[in-house]
């Protein structure tokens, strides 16, 4: 990856970051796994691979047919909206780590929720550092959804805890799983959590723990996040919840909330009843954050969903939304979700949502809008009806 | 590794301990499950000679719909004993709790007095040793261990549940969760049930400071435990008639643990395949599919913290928090209660935890009755106390409720 071995070996021991020789990376993601490497240097930082304008993004398709289509959709979508992403599409697992490492912004569209894309998904996380998990539920009017004017921010911590993968079987007939938290890594994640919320424009973070249970853990959770919201304490108001009555509201009246903090232990079923109380987690989009690095996916690709049959169009939109403003291209972004609301407004749903026609159309419809219009152009075009 | 050892084995003694009554409990049904019919002879009693006798009582079916019709209790209560109540009554430990809690156990209790079920109240005013000392009452714990049943308020202390679970080794709590017809709710008609592990899993309550600035919890998840919960999981949902029962877990990430917890519950599921379908799901699916087709959802097992979020989405589902009932199991006696914060004033919850407990005893009619006065009110008229965005407060919910138990 780098110039020479020694070379390479040498500008490390200068810079401090971690080198990657030839033979930690390109030794598979599975024997990595088995035998446990779980990142402990800081992350070894390429540049930003932006070239002649024009970035470049990994995208992972995963070796269902699904996801393959999924892939396909993304690029057609990047494509016709002439937005300067280029994409290297990867199939294999072994290059989808390097890739990552060095693109530093990837698309990950899959179905699949079986143990070895768990295993391959966490062990992104956890080499690249990846502790925050965004995801934004909304709820669309027509699509399944039981209570208007939901709009919730989520922002859960990511690789600590429960997700270390640190079981084991001391006497026979016993099992046990450690969830190690460490104080700097919750302070890590409430700092970027809350300096996110603001970005966001929330006006009330609620902070999910579960103090009564765990007085240690999410004690200290508690006392960092009280801490960190004196810095932000005129725009934004901290409120503590206990799990179990976070969720009773979210069922019951979940317009109450404007943006959620969960730690690693709540954040995924968090998710999903946010995402079912708005329509269903084909609707949207999630995002998993590191300082340097980001892996976006449709929500259901984060969950271990197997209740969905293939990938919808809604997701995969969405996901390329977060992409872009990720990247930086926030205009193409917000122009790409307007279409996205056109076609909703238009009426051209899927199946699922009660309309007739496929994801395919879908895309395809925004696709034609997009050739017609393209990103950053005309803002009054006629419509293709 | 030495203090994890140490830990380890302290709990494995307590288990090892509550497996005994457990094995009890486990050749009684056998026993009885092949003539689940038969009545007992004798009224049930409340104070059992025998372990033996109200092992299989319990055993005996909780039938929650109209099928089998218990001879025992009808015929014989019409006789009254010296004490003024009638002959077969079950002496029931009441701990009103705190709170709003003493408020709603008097609107249980005179509920009950209106329907004139067969049930001598013993009741506990206090349920700590005192306000610093947060374990439970002797008093309470003799009083369950000899009446068997329980039915309990509010208790917001986390120490005080704990205490309570230990004593008993209760291994399983079971929610109810019906949607009430007349709250009207975006989720439809829905009738689950869920059971979830209570002594192992995330909430072992193991969590100690290594150095500080880091800190570990351990999920403990024992075999044993799984498998004397899959037994019980899969008995009384035979016996409830239910069609399906699915597993919620995360074994794509939790390998082991949940694994195991997996492999106990699929080990069980083919010894009952021609009797009840069984599927196992990941977390996530199955919050998800109880949100957005909660009608396809049937019985819900799984281990304690993914137990509890689910337990939390079906009664939240039901109208409001804490209106769902349900009950610890644990071969030392039951209890029933419903999971509900002390301030909120609405006696649904406790009156449908009430209801429960007496199909436990076998008093079906006067469980119907009650129940169909509960709903009665929900549908026909529109009182409803404040949490569910009425105006009536508690002794006026339960005298509505009383008002049509009379009437009937």
């Amino acid at each position: 990856m780098l110039r020479g071995a020694k070379v390479g070996r040498q500008l490390a021991r200068i810079s401090g970051c971690r080198y990657y020789s030839k033979s930690e990376v390109s030794a598979s993601l599975s024997s990595s796994y088995l035998k446990g490497h779980v990142r402990t240097d800081p992350v070894n930082v390429l540049p930003k691979p932006y070239y002649g304008g024009i970035h470049m993004v990994t995208l992972y398709t995963g070796s269902s047919i699904i996801g393959q289509q999924g892939a396909k959709f993304v690029s057609s979508l990047l494509q016709s909206s002439r937005v300067p992403v280029e994409v290297q599409p990867i199939g294999e697992e072994d290059e989808y780590f390097k890739s990552v490492l060095r693109n530093r912004a990837a698309v990950h569209v899959d179905i699949n929720a079986d143990e070895k894309s768990k295993a391959r998904a966490l062990k992104i996380c956890n080499d690249l550092d990846l502790y925050v998990f965004k995801t934004r539920t909304r709820s669309f009017p027509g699509y399944k959804c039981r209570f208007p004017c939901v709009d919730i921010q989520m922002i859960g911590q990511n690789n600590m805890g429960n997700y270390s993968e640190l079981e084991y079987s001391p006497v026979k007939g016993v099992v046990e799983a450690l969830s190690v938290v460490t104080q700097a890594g919750n302070r890590k994640y409430l700092e970027h959590a809350f300096a996110a919320a603001v970005d966001a424009g929330r006006k009330r973070v609620t902070l999910v723990n579960k103090a009564k249970e765990w007085p240690l853990n999410d004690g200290a959770m508690v006392e960092d996040a009280k801490e960190i919201h004196c810095k932000y304490k005129d725009c934004l108001e901290l409120e503590l919840m206990e799990v179990e009555e976070c969720i009773s509201r979210l069922v019951t009246n979940p317009s109450y909330f404007d943006c959620l903090f969960a730690s690693d232990r709540y954040a995924t079923f968090l998710a999903t009843i946010c995402s079912g109380v708005c329509g269903g987690a084909n609707l949207f989009s999630a995002v998993e954050m590191g300082d340097n690095h980001a892996v976006f996916k449709p929500l259901q690709t984060k969950l271990s969903l197997t209740n969905y049959s293939n990938l919808s169009a809604y997701g995969i939109i969405s996901t390329i939304v977060d992409l872009l403003e990720y990247l930086g291209h926030r205009h193409c972004a917000n122009e790409l979700w307007d279409q996205m609301m056109r076609t909703m407004d238009d009426g051209i749903c899927t199946v699922e949502f009660g309309g007739k026609d496929s994801d395919e159309y879908v895309i395809s419809n925004i696709n034609n809008q997009l050739k017609c219009t393209g990103l950053g152009g005309d803002e009054h075009s006629e419509k293709s009806e | 590794m030495n203090l994890v050892r140490r830990l380890r084995v302290g709990q494995l003694g307590s288990w090892a301990a509550s497996f005994r009554p457990y094995s009890g409990k486990d050749k009684d049904k056998g026993k009885s499950k092949p003539d689940p019919k038969t009545p007992p002879k004798t009224p049930p009693k409340a104070e059992p000679k025998k372990d033996l006798t109200k092992a299989k009582d319990k055993s005996q079916e909780k039938d929650k719909g109209k099928g089998s019709n218990k001879g025992a209790d009808k015929g014989k209560s019409d006789s009254i004993e010296a004490n003024g109540f009638p002959k077969d009554t079950t002496k029931i430990t009441l701990i009103k709790g705190e709170g709003a809690g003493p408020e709603l156990m008097s609107a249980v209790q005179e509920v009950f007095k209106a329907a004139k079920a067969p049930v001598e109240w013993d009741v506990h005013d206090e349920y700590q040793v005192s306000p610093d000392n947060e374990d439970v009452a002797p008093a309470i714990l003799e009083s369950l261990r000899k009446n068997r049943v329980g039915l309990k308020g509010p208790v917001d202390s986390r120490h005080w549940q704990r205490h309570i679970r230990n004593q008993f080794k209760q291994y399983a709590y079971v929610s109810a969760c019906k949607n009430i017809q007349g709250l009207e709710t975006p989720y439809g008609e829905f009738d689950v049930m869920i059971i979830r592990d209570q002594s192992e899993g995330d909430y072992s309550g193991v969590e100690h400071s290594v150095v500080p600035g880091v800190w570990q919890t351990i999920k403990v998840g024992t075999t044993d435990g799984a498998r004397r919960l899959a037994n019980f999981v899969f008995l009384y949902a035979t016996m409830n008639n239910r069609k399906k029962i699915t597993v919620a877990h995360k074994a794509n990430i939790m390998k082991m643990t949940d694994g195991n917890f997996l492999e106990a519950m699929q080990r069980l599921a083919d010894t009952y395949k021609k009797k009840i379908k069984f599927e196992d799901r990941y977390l996530d699916t199955v919050c998800l599919n109880m949100l957005m087709k909660p009608d396809q959802t049937d019985v819900l097992t799984s281990s304690s913290m993914y137990g509890d979020v689910m337990r939390v989405i079906a009664g939240s589902m039901m109208g409001a928090p804490g209106i769902c009932p349900g009950f610890s199991v644990s071969a030392l006696g039951t209890v029933f209660d419903c999971r509900m914060k002390s301030d909120l004033a609405n006696p649904t919850g406790p009156l449908l935890a009430a209801v429960l407990m007496l199909r436990h005893i076998k008093q079906e009619k006067h469980a119907d009755r009650i129940e169909c006065a509960i709903r009665g009110v929900y549908r026909d008229t529109d009182i409803r106390t404040e949490d569910l965005g009425g105006t009536a407060t508690c002794s006026e919910f339960a005298e509505a409720v009383c008002e049509r138990l009379e009437g009937n």
